[in-house]
């Protein structure tokens, strides 16, 4: 799948160009990360199920981290970031849970 | 699963629909004229839409997947719009397939076979593209991530108010620091002047013990002072002449005396033997007698010559004093420390 290409060659580069992140971003990448990863798992998860599809995993991996990184902008204006990070990060962590599972009955039948 | 839905529908279609159907190759051509942009909309109408518009279902049939990839499998509406999928299908076979929920969808192929299956038979396309590309970036700030995580201890990671929060331990444990060294800068200032004065008691303790040891005689003395000889020809000089020449030179001011070899000192005594000799401390001492004394040489010599004094009685005796004075009187003889059973000291001067 050249998705997966795509995702060696992205982590070949941010091993080689080592960039460097703005300090109004930091708190915000490993929302985005993580909002990616349960993107990634969903859309694994649908080409198992058969009901892949290319739009869907486009508009939902870009979703998923617009709206991740937004709630956390927001809370971090109302004081509350570090608990929405949290809760956001609760939240993913267990649709990726399920995804994985789902995943997992897939490729091993059990 | 496909068998049991459409069984009596369209059996060439069937295994069409089984791998490929979501996968978008086949569809390629259709999701990019009329299913992209149709695609999501659809879908949520699917039940309604499919009588209506068939050449819209193939795409409805693409779209469906969508709320699929990223939530629990199967949801009501997809199977509708897998039944327009099948083109020749009328719209009336929608009511049966309502309940096959993962039916019309592809068979999954069970195993990590069919996940290299899936993979494999991907083509580049645009979509394609792009999701490599959202991959890419996926990878790429993963990592990124991972190496800011790596780097430096979470620091420029952290929130404004964790940042705070560290920022105040930091500052309280330097306040607790600073006010340790004061304490302990304190403490080293009054080591230092106590041992300053204990250093100043130890010197003066010193001076007095040497000082105390001359007048004990346990310690050799040097300094100004005169040598009295005492010829005793007629051998009349006894005990007592000596012990009031001694007297004579004590009031004078003598700090050290020696009396030929024997060191005088306050309990020394003086008494008669032979003829020509005495004992003092217990030692015999014979004439000439050659008294070593120490002090003002301007003082003891005229306190020895006083009318009726020393001298006088000497020269009543027939004895021949002689007096030297000398800028440097070495008193040299010694004698040992007593030793004190039961006297001790009583404060610690």
């Amino acid at each position: 799948m050249i998705g997966l290409l795509g995702l060696v060659i992205g982590v070949a580069l941010g091993l080689v160009f080592d960039p460097t992140v703005p300090a109004d971003m930091q708190p915000y990448l490993p929302i985005a990360v993580v909002a990616a990863l349960d993107a990634l798992f969903g859309g694994l998860r649908a080409l198992l199920d058969g009901i892949f599809s290319d739009k869907v995993f486009v508009v939902s991996f870009v979703s998923n981290v617009v709206v991740a990184v937004l709630i956390v902008f927001i809370g971090d204006r109302l004081g509350v970031g570090g608990q929405l990070t949290t809760g956001i990060i609760v939240v993913l962590s267990i649709r990726i849970f399920s995804n994985v599972a789902a995943i997992r009955r897939h490729l091993l039948s059990a | 699963m496909a068998d049991e839905k459409p069984t009596a529908d369209a059996p060439e279609n069937l295994p069409g629909a089984s791998l490929d159907y979501g996968i978008p190759d086949r569809d390629d051509e259709t999701l990019l004229i009329a299913g992209n942009r149709v695609g999501g909309r659809p879908a949520e109408s699917a039940p309604g839409s499919e009588p209506s518009s068939p050449p819209t279902a193939r795409t409805t049939g693409q779209g469906t997947p969508g709320p699929a990839t990223e939530t629990a499998p199967a949801q009501p509406d997809q199977t509708p719009d897998q039944d327009p999928d099948q083109d020749p299908d009328p719209a009336s076979q929608a009511p049966p397939t309502l309940p096959h929920v993962e039916a019309g969808f592809a068979p999954p192929p069970a195993g990590f076979s069919g996940l290299i299956a899936a993979l494999r038979t991907r083509r580049a396309a645009p979509t394609q593209i792009v999701i490599a590309v959202l991959c890419g970036l996926l990878g790429f700030f993963a990592v990124v991530q991972l190496r800011l995580q790596a780097d430096d201890n979470n620091l420029r990671t952290a929130r404004q108010s964790d940042l705070i929060r560290i920022l105040d331990d930091l500052n309280d444990r330097s306040e607790r620091l600073d006010s340790e060294i004061r304490d302990l800068e304190l403490r080293r200032s009054e080591l230092q002047s106590g041992s300053d004065k204990s250093k100043a008691a130890l010197t003066e303790a010193e001076e007095r013990k040497a000082t105390l040891g001359i007048l004990a005689g346990t310690v050799p003395a040097k300094g100004p002072g005169i040598l009295l000889r005492i010829a005793d020809p007629q051998q009349k000089v006894d005990a007592a002449v000596l012990l009031d020449t001694l007297q004579e030179l004590r009031d004078a001011g003598a700090e050290a005396v020696q009396i030929n070899d024997v060191r005088v000192v306050a309990s020394t005594d003086f008494l008669d033997d032979q003829p020509g000799s005495v004992k003092i401390d217990g030692r015999v001492v014979s004439a000439p007698y050659l008294f070593k004394v120490i002090g003002d040489p301007d003082t003891l010599d005229p306190a020895l010559r006083i009318p009726g004094g020393v001298f006088a009685v000497l020269d009543e005796r027939g004895a021949t004093p002689t007096v030297e004075a000398r800028k440097q009187i070495s008193v040299d003889a010694t004698r040992p420390a007593a030793d004190l059973d039961f006297a001790r000291p009583s404060s610690d001067q």
